[in-house]
C-alpha cells in the first residue's frame, strides 16, 4: 500500500474519532456549577444611578437575567438581594454596580466552561440528565422606596443595564420613558405615559394598565420588537412607531395608530379580535 | 544506465517479472531489447524511464535513481513508448512548448528528420493519422538529443517508407555519449541498425552481446530461446 | 540546476499546459456562464415577479439577493469540485500519464502548475463571471424596477457561524476549500475516474459520518470550532497528499 493511502486512511480514522475524543474531554473535564440559589444582600443608603455590567448572552436568554425594581417604602436605603455566584454588586461614587463576580472573570479569561443552575442539593450536579442543560434564572431583586425609584426611572442616565431584562413591578407612574436596548417587563404598573424604545427586545406587561403608548419598533437581523400583553393588560392609547412588523393582541388596546419611520411596507398583526373594529 | 538488483511485480500477479535483475548500459550503443511475450520488455523501459516503482532494487543514470524523476534526470531520458498522446495543438506550438524542457533541442535537427519522414510544421496534431503522429513524436524524440532515447515498438504504425526513414535516422541520431533502447517484436525492421543485442526473458539475460552486422536476428531469437517456457501471466 | 523548483521552468510547464488545455478551459467557462445566466433569469423571473409586495411602488429590498447569493454559491463549490477532479484529465489514460510523468519538471512544479491552472484559474473564472452577470442584472433592471434596492452581491456563507465577522469569512473560507481538495486529492487517487470515484468516496465517507453526528444530540459551538479547525487542517493536509500521491503515481494504478 503507498505511504499516501496509509496517511489517508489514518486522517479519516483520527477524523471520525474527534467528536468522540472532544465528546469525552468534555465529560471527562471537571464541571463548574454556579448556584443562583446562594444569595447575598448588599445595603445602600442611597443610589444616584444604578448599573448593571453583568452579559450572560452565552449562557441565558434575556428573560432568564433580571434586574428587578421593587418599590418598598419600609426599607431605609436600597436592599439588593443578589445571586453571590453569578453577580457582585458595590457602590462606587453613588452608582450602584453590578458586574460578574471575579471568579467568573478568572473562568473566562481561561476559557474554563461553567453552568448556571439552581442546584438541587438531593441530586448529583455530574449525573448526565443533569442542570447544565436547563440553566436557571439570574434575578437581581432592587428593592427600594418609591420615590427613589420613581427618580431613577425619570433620568435617563440614572439607569443602565447591558443585557437581560428590567422588571418593573407595582409602580405608578405619571411618565415613563425607557430609551434602552433592553428587555422591559411591566407588572401591575399604572402608568399615565410612556414612551419605551427597546429596540429589538421583548415588553411583556401583566395587569398593567398604560394610558397612552408610544411604542418603538424595530428589526436587527431578523429579530423586532415584539410585545407580550398577558392577562390585565389594557393600553388606552396605542401609537406604534413602527419600523418592523409587530403583532398585537387587539383586545389589550383602545386605540392604535400606526406611524411609519421608514420607507420598508410593513405588517401590523391584529390578533384576537372580538368585536367589531374599524380598521384604517 | 545501470540497473541494479531489481525486482518488480505487478499487483495481483503471482509471478515477479524480474527478481534480482542487473544490467549495464554503455554509451555509444543502439541496443535491441527482445525477448519473448511477457518477458517484461516494456517493463523494463518504464522501468527505466521512472514510470515504476521496482520493489527493490533501481536504475540510476550516472548515479541517481531514475524513480525519483528529478527534472535533471529527465531532461536526459526520451521515452518513445507504443502508444503515445499528442495534444490537439499545432506542431509549431508543440515544439515550442516542449522543446524549451530539453536543452540540447535542436530546430535544425527537427526539421531535418521531419524532412525525412516527408512532414512539415504547420500541421495540426489532432488532424494527423497513427502513422504521421509517430514520424513527428519520434522526430520530436530524436531532436531532444537525450542520453538514453527509449523507444516500444518504434516501427508500429510506420509505412514501408517510413520504417526505412526510421532505420536511417536512429543510425544518424546516436552519439558517442548516447544510448538507444529498442525494444520491438518486428526485428527485421531494426536488424541493420542494431549494434547490441539484449534478450530477455523476465530476469535472466539469454543475450548480452555485440551484434554481428548481417546476423538473422529472427533466427538469431529462435535459437535463443529454444527450449525456454511460454509465460501466461 | 534546482531540481524541486525553478521559476522559469515552472512558468514554462503553466505556459505549456495552457496552451494544451485552454480550449476545454474556455468552453468550460462558456457552460458556467450558461449555467449561471439561467439560475439568475430564473431567479429574476420568480423574484421579481412582485418586487412590491402590496402593490404600492415604495422602495423595497431586493427580493432576489438571498436566492442568488445562495444558488450561485451552492454553484461555485460543486463546480470548483467538478474543475478540480479534472486536474490531471491529460495524466489520466496511459498514453497521456506517460507524457505527464517524463516530463523534465519536478513534480513540485507539475502539481503547482496544475493547481494554479484548474483550481486558481477556475476560482478566478467563476468570479469573473458572477461578478459580470451581476453588474448586468443590475444595469438591466434598476431601469425597470427604479424603487428596489438592487446591488451586486456576493458568495454568501452557506452556513452562519457566531462569529466576529473576519472570524466568520475565514471559517467560510475553509468550508469552501475543503471540499475542493477533497476532489483535488481525488483526482489523483483515482486517476481514470476521478469525478465519480472521489464523489463516491465523499458519499460513503460523508454518510458515516452523518451516522456518527448522530450520536450528538446538539453541536456545540466547540464542536463546530473544532470541525472548522480540523477542517482547515485536512484541507492542507489534502493538498500536501494530492502532491505526495503524484509524486508516487507510476503509469499502472495500485493503491
Amino acid at each position: 500500500m503507498k505511504t499516501t493511502t496509509k496517511i489517508i486512511i489514518g486522517l479519516i480514522t483520527v477524523s471520525y474519532l474527534l467528536p468522540f475524543i472532544g465528546f469525552e474531554i468534555e465529560r471527562t473535564t471537571e464541571k463548574v456549577f454556579l448556584d443562583t440559589s446562594v444569595r447575598a444582600a448588599f445595603k445602600a443608603k442611597e443610589a444616584k444611578a444604578i448599573a448593571s455590567y453583568a452579559v450572560y448572552s452565552d449562557q441565558l436568554n434575556t428573560d432568564q437575567y433580571r434586574v428587578m425594581l421593587i418599590p418598598d417604602d419600609k426599607v431605609g436605603g436600597i436592599v439588593v438581594d443578589y445571586p453571590a455566584e453569578l453577580v457582585e454588586v458595590s457602590l462606587s461614587k453613588g452608582v450602584l454596580q453590578i458586574n460578574k463576580t471575579k471568579r467568573i472573570a478568572e473562568l473566562e479569561r481561561n476559557s474554563i466552561s461553567y453552568y448556571i443552575t439552581e442546584i438541587d442539593s438531593q441530586k448529583d450536579p455530574n449525573e448526565e440528565d443533569s442542570t447544565e442543560d436547563v440553566p436557571a434564572n439570574v434575578t437581581v431583586y432592587i428593592k427600594a422606596p418609591t420615590k427613589t425609584i420613581k427618580t431613577l426611572l425619570a433620568n435617563q442616565k440614572a439607569f443602565y443595564m447591558a443585557f437581560g431584562t428590567l422588571d418593573l413591578r407595582d409602580l405608578d407612574l405619571e411618565t415613563l420613558d425607557i430609551q434602552k436596548n433592553i428587555s422591559l417587563s411591566l407588572r401591575r404598573c399604572t402608568i399615565k405615559n410612556a414612551t419605551i424604545n427597546i429596540g429589538p427586545q421583548l415588553l411583556t406587561t401583566y395587569k398593567t394598565r398604560i394610558n397612552n403608548l408610544t411604542l418603538y419598533t424595530k428589526a436587527y437581523s431578523s429579530i423586532s420588537t415584539s410585545i407580550d400583553e398577558q392577562e390585565g393588560t389594557y393600553v388606552n392609547h396605542l401609537v406604534l412607531k413602527a419600523a418592523s412588523d409587530i403583532i398585537l393582541n387587539h383586545t389589550a388596546y383602545g386605540h392604535i395608530k400606526v406611524e411609519k419611520i421608514n420607507t420598508m411596507p410593513l405588517s401590523i398583526t391584529l390578533n384576537n379580535i372580538q368585536e367589531n373594529a374599524i380598521l384604517k | 544506465m545501470e540497473i541494479k538488483n531489481l525486482s518488480f511485480c505487478y499487483p495481483r500477479h503471482k509471478h515477479p517479472v524480474f527478481s534480482n535483475f542487473s544490467l549495464q548500459l554503455t554509451p555509444g550503443r543502439i541496443y535491441g531489447l527482445l525477448g519473448p511475450n511477457g518477458a517484461g520488455k516494456s517493463t523494463l523501459l518504464y522501468i527505466m524511464s521512472g514510470l515504476l516503482t521496482p520493489d527493490k532494487g533501481q536504475v540510476s543514470l550516472n548515479g541517481t535513481n531514475v524513480r525519483k524523476r528529478r527534472p535533471s534526470t529527465m531532461r536526459e531520458i526520451f521515452l518513445v513508448p507504443d502508444e503515445f498522446e499528442l495534444p490537439k495543438v499545432t506542431l509549431q506550438q508543440y515544439i515550442k512548448t516542449n522543446s524549451v524542457f530539453y536543452p540540447r533541442f535542436s530546430q535544425d535537427d527537427m526539421n531535418t528528420y521531419l524532412q525525412t519522414f516527408g512532414m512539415t510544421t504547420d500541421v495540426q496534431l489532432g488532424d494527423l493519422s497513427l502513422g504521421q503522429r509517430k514520424k513527428i513524436f519520434m522526430s520530436f524524440a530524436m531532436a531532444t538529443h537525450t542520453k538514453i532515447l527509449l523507444m516500444d515498438e518504434p516501427t508500429n504504425g510506420l509505412d514501408i517508407p517510413g520504417k526505412r526513414q526510421f532505420r536511417t535516422f536512429v543510425t544518424q541520431g546516436i552519439g558517442e555519449d548516447s544510448i538507444f533502447v529498442i525494444s520491438t517484436h518486428q526485428v527485421k525492421d531494426i536488424e541493420s541498425v542494431l549494434n547490441h543485442v539484449l534478450l530477455i526473458d523476465r530476469s535472466e539475460v539469454i543475450r548480452n552481446e555485440e551484434l554481428k552486422a548481417e546476423t538473422d536476428l529472427e533466427a538469431y531469437f529462435e535459437e535463443a530461446m529454444q527450449g525456454k517456457e511460454v509465460h501466461h501471466d | 540546476m534546482i531540481d524541486f523548483f525553478d521559476c522559469k521552468r515552472f512558468m514554462r510547464y503553466l505556459g505549456k499546459l495552457w496552451t494544451e488545455q485552454r480550449r476545454t478551459m474556455f468552453l468550460s467557462a462558456a457552460i458556467l456562464l450558461g449555467i449561471m445566466f439561467i439560475i439568475e433569469v430564473w431567479i429574476c423571473l420568480t423574484a421579481y415577479n412582485d418586487p412590491y409586495g402590496y402593490g404600492d411602488c415604495v422602495r423595497t429590498a431586493d427580493p432576489a439577493r438571498t436566492s442568488i447569493s445562495f444558488s450561485c454559491s451552492l454553484l461555485f463549490v460543486a463546480s470548483s469540485c467538478i474543475a478540480a477532479s479534472r486536474l490531471f484529465t491529460d495524466g489520466q489514460q496511459k498514453a497521456g500519464r506517460i507524457q505527464v510523468l517524463t516530463m523534465p519538471v519536478s513534480m513540485f512544479e507539475n502539481w503547482l502548475a496544475r493547481i494554479v491552472l484548474f483550481v486558481g484559474g477556475y476560482v478566478l473564472v467563476f468570479h469573473i463571471v458572477f461578478y459580470a452577470l451581476e453588474v448586468c442584472r443590475v444595469v438591466l433592471l434598476t431601469s425597470i424596477y427604479p424603487n428596489v434596492d438592487l446591488a451586486v452581491q456576493s458568495l454568501s456563507s452557506i452556513t452562519s457561524f457566531q462569529h466576529a465577522p473576519l472570524m466568520n469569512a475565514l471559517y467560510t473560507l475553509v468550508w469552501y476549500i475543503y471540499p475542493i481538495s477533497l476532489f483535488v486529492l481525488g483526482s489523483m487517487v483515482f486517476p481514470r475516474k476521478p469525478l465519480l470515484g472521489t464523489t463516491i468516496s465523499v458519499f460513503i465517507l460523508g454518510l458515516i459520518a452523518v451516522f456518527i453526528l448522530a450520536f450528538f444530540s446538539s453541536f456545540s459551538e466547540i464542536l463546530i470550532d473544532t470541525l472548522t479547525l480540523w477542517a482547515a487542517f485536512l484541507s492542507m493536509a489534502n493538498l500536501w497528499l494530492s502532491y505526495r500521491r503524484m509524486c508516487e503515481l507510476e503509469v499502472i494504478d495500485r493503491m
